[in-house]
């Protein structure tokens, strides 16, 4: 995959329906800055992906699994990748039980969930099962479903009141910081890049700018989108619902056309667009895996998660469990991008300036 | 070497078998259609309309019926009366030259009102279905019982209602407007919401911003909000004035001129008629008719002192001149003074709305939401005293009126 491709595919799996439930959160802090909180969250979290591609560019030919070992001792170094791992399944997780609450709530609801989640991951593991050229087309042709969400979503643009998002300077900074580490939803899945990136051809540009111009994008898509949610529905009624996009979308009529009920398409254009970024933390899960156990095929570690990830996601169906889970997951991806991996960084470029000098010295 | 060759067919075999159940199985299982429902098997709701129990269930037949239609509950109590009514999708028979009713209404007494429509489903057939839900009629009655949100809550919450459900509040039973028959035939529930609709045309109805979703965000905001008021005697229905609310609770009504006059504060009607005396025959009038209206109202904070200033520009043409006499509609003399006469009249509307709200204590403008916007730190200050300096408030009205055409004939 060329260069741009890999920004394609690594941010490709940021926006999910796992935002739908969490703007929530984040608005009951940030208040109507919630386009603030998303700016600060994007710069954030491209500093993450950015301090991961350095490592990974330390060495271009390994995934994680491979040289953890090698920094960190094998005991510590099974840990940091289990702790990778756990990232990863997080990430599948939040995206399955977020696409399966939407889906009952508004389309099926007559459906029992568990039923729901068995056929999205059936779905999920045969795109996994595929060759790493054939997932690759699979997004680039699912991606094409956010413009048209996004489309969809500007639709909200109609119910825009300017007085909801003034006053437009910030007066409470913390309550936006606050919010800056729930955006974790909006932007996990650029972990995956540690698994991807010896798969991408390094080229005239640089990962960081390709991955940069993907952050950019969804960051401006999230800043927007803050803005015009926060405009149509205020942030008080944003705290209020548990899904505010789609309450946003629900109060949208369109006189004189006949489409209605616009919030169910907006659904059906968040499905693909979630199914990529569980299809890419799956595929990294196997394929990290693989490299780390030496196996030849990462189709053997398809069916070993699916029974685990089935039965977290039916387990959390309750709201402190849930609650819980959404807590567990958020420090564990922060603590994984924020502190595992500057000490991994910062490892090795102490060790290379150990050997640089040793051989200075000799 | 032959039981090898055997071995790996079976296995061969085996596989096959276990695709062929998984393909089977995934069919079944994510085909859409094993809880689908038809539409004649659902029974549409179109309107909710909310009573007082005790008001509505006066005569002892009444009771006798309440008595039949409710349930035995250990919680909550017999409040209110909610009835619902349903559209017939089959075409019913007209008898003896009369239009047949094209809906019919069920009724429940209880508290939640959740508890009610699911009890109700003891008197109909089918499953009752909300998404089409046109209209939710409340009593006053029954909103001066415990305010609006314990009514509103069922239908905010539940993921099968619309946002631009439209509410009405009306100053008799509601029961009665949900079993009226429109003169159109079209089921009242559309009828009603067609009503409403045409608030830009209708500067006596205050119809913009008030259905469920944002009454909801007003709720949410804790900002005061109207309703449009609906009347019903005599099968004669009349959507008229506004309901107004302050911490969800019902105030009062404001009358049609008060209702005009909050309509040109916000700027929300698109067509509407401003009627004002002719300057040469006090007697008559002339009609002016609005086609657009820029508003924007402004706080100021200047030390101590709050105002707010009200710029208003209004275009429009000479909709009718009644007097009996001929004028020359083209003179521009006159027409200025009509422009002026027009200006004076929005403006003291408007003053005279501004001064009800303030007397009310009730502020459907949001000058609060307004001062806390524009003037965040200075609201910090005075916030813990806005109930007695909201009515010492002074509005600042300017209104430019421009008559752009004279109608088809002078």
């Amino acid at each position: 995959m060329s260069s741009w491709q890999f920004g394609l595919v690594v941010t490709s799996g940021l926006l999910t329906a796992r935002l739908l439930s969490t703007t929530s959160y984040i608005v009951s802090f940030s208040e109507q800055f919630l386009w603030l909180s998303s700016a600060l969250a994007g710069v954030l979290f491209y500093l993450a992906a950015y301090l991961m591609l350095r490592l990974g560019q330390q060495f271009p030919e390994e995934t994680i699994g491979e040289y953890v070992p090698r920094l960190f001792g094998k005991m510590f170094g099974s840990g940091v990748f289990l702790v990778f791992i756990t990232v990863l399944f997080i990430n599948i997780i939040n995206c399955t039980v977020a696409l399966t609450k939407l889906t009952l709530v508004f389309l099926l609801d007559q459906t029992p969930q568990a039923v729901l989640i068995i056929v999205l991951l059936l779905a999920v593991a045969y795109c996994v099962m595929q060759d790493f050229g054939t997932i690759l087309r699979v997004i680039q042709i699912l991606v094409l479903a956010l413009p048209l969400l996004y489309i969809f979503y500007s639709l909200i643009w109609l119910n825009f009141e300017t007085l909801n998002i003034l006053p437009l300077w910030p007066d409470h900074f913390i309550g936006i910081l606050q919010g800056v580490m729930y955006h974790i939803s909006y932007y996990a899945g650029y972990e995956s890049l540690l698994v991807l990136l010896p798969m991408a051809k390094r080229g005239e540009v640089s990962f960081a700018r390709t991955v940069g111009w993907g952050f950019l994008i969804v960051t401006l898509i999230y800043v927007f989108g803050g803005l015009v949610l926060v405009g149509s529905i205020s942030a008080k009624t944003i705290a209020s619902v548990p899904q505010p996009v789609v309450y946003g979308m629900k109060s949208i009529e369109l006189p004189g056309t006949f489409i209605e009920r616009l919030e169910n398409y907006m659904i059906m254009f968040f499905i693909p667009v979630t199914y990529i970024s569980m299809v890419l933390s799956y595929f990294s899960l196997t394929e990290g895996c693989r490299k780390y156990l030496h196996y030849n095929d990462h189709r053997t570690f398809i069916p070993v998660f699916l029974p685990l990830i089935f039965f977290v996601s039916i387990f959390i169906d309750t709201p402190e469990r849930y609650d819980v889970f959404r807590y567990f997951g958020m420090y564990v991806i922060l603590f994984f991008s924020f502190v595992i991996i500057p000490i991994l960084l910062f490892l090795v470029w102490w060790k290379k300036g150990r050997r640089k000098n040793a051989k200075q010295n000799k | 070497m032959l039981s090898k060759i055997n071995k790996v067919n079976a296995a061969k075999a085996v596989w096959r078998i276990v695709v062929v159940l998984i393909s089977i199985c995934a069919c079944m299982l994510t085909t859409g259609c094993w809880d689908a429902k038809e539409i004649q098997d659902r029974n549409f709701v179109l309107i909710a309309a909310i009573d007082d129990a005790d008001i509505v269930n006066k005569a002892e037949s009444e009771k006798q019926i309440a008595q039949t239609q409710t349930f035995v509950q250990k919680q909550g109590t017999k409040e209110y009366m909610l009835s619902l009514q349903i559209l017939k999708i089959a075409k019913s028979e007209s008898k003896g030259g009369t239009q047949a009713k094209n809906t019919f209404v069920i009724s429940n007494t209880g508290k939640p009102m959740f508890e009610m429509v699911r009890d109700m489903l003891g008197q109909s057939s089918k499953s009752l279905f909300f998404e089409h839900l046109e209209a939710i009629i409340i009593s006053e009655a029954a909103v001066k019982k415990g305010g609006l949100r314990p009514i509103l809550d069922f239908f905010r919450r539940d993921p099968e209602m619309r946002s631009r459900t439209k509410i009405f509040i009306t100053p008799g039973e509601a029961k009665a407007i949900a079993e009226f028959n429109p003169p159109t035939g079209e089921p009242g529930g559309v009828y009603l919401n067609g009503l409403v609709q045409n608030h830009k045309k209708n500067i006596h109805v205050g119809g913009a911003k008030t259905d469920v979703g944002f009454i909801a965000q007003g709720m949410d905001n804790n900002t005061d909000y109207a309703i449009p008021r609906l009347n019903y005697i005599d099968n004669v229905v009349k959507l008229g004035g506004t309901a107004l609310f302050k911490n969800d609770m019902f105030v009062g009504y404001a009358d049609e001129y008060m209702t005009r006059g909050l309509k040109f504060i916000y700027g929300t009607e698109k067509s509407a008629t401003i009627a004002v005396k002719c300057p040469e025959h006090s007697e008559q009038e002339i009609v002016y008719e609005l086609f657009k209206h820029d508003t924007k109202l402004t706080p100021h904070i200047e030390g101590d002192t709050i105002y707010f200033t009200l710029d208003i520009t209004m275009q429009g043409n000479i909709g009718e001149v009644n007097c009996a006499a001929e004028h020359d509609t083209h003179n521009l003399q006159f027409l200025h003074s009509i422009e002026e006469l027009i200006a004076q009249e929005v403006s003291q509307n408007i003053q005279d709305c501004w001064a009800f709200q303030q007397g009310l204590g009730i502020d459907i403008t949001n000058t609060k939401g307004r001062i806390k916007a524009y003037h965040p730190f200075e609201w910090k200050k005075i916030k813990d005293r806005w109930e007695e300096i909201y009515p010492t408030i002074p509005l600042i009205v300017s209104v430019n009126v421009n008559i752009r055409g004279t109608g088809e004939h002078n």
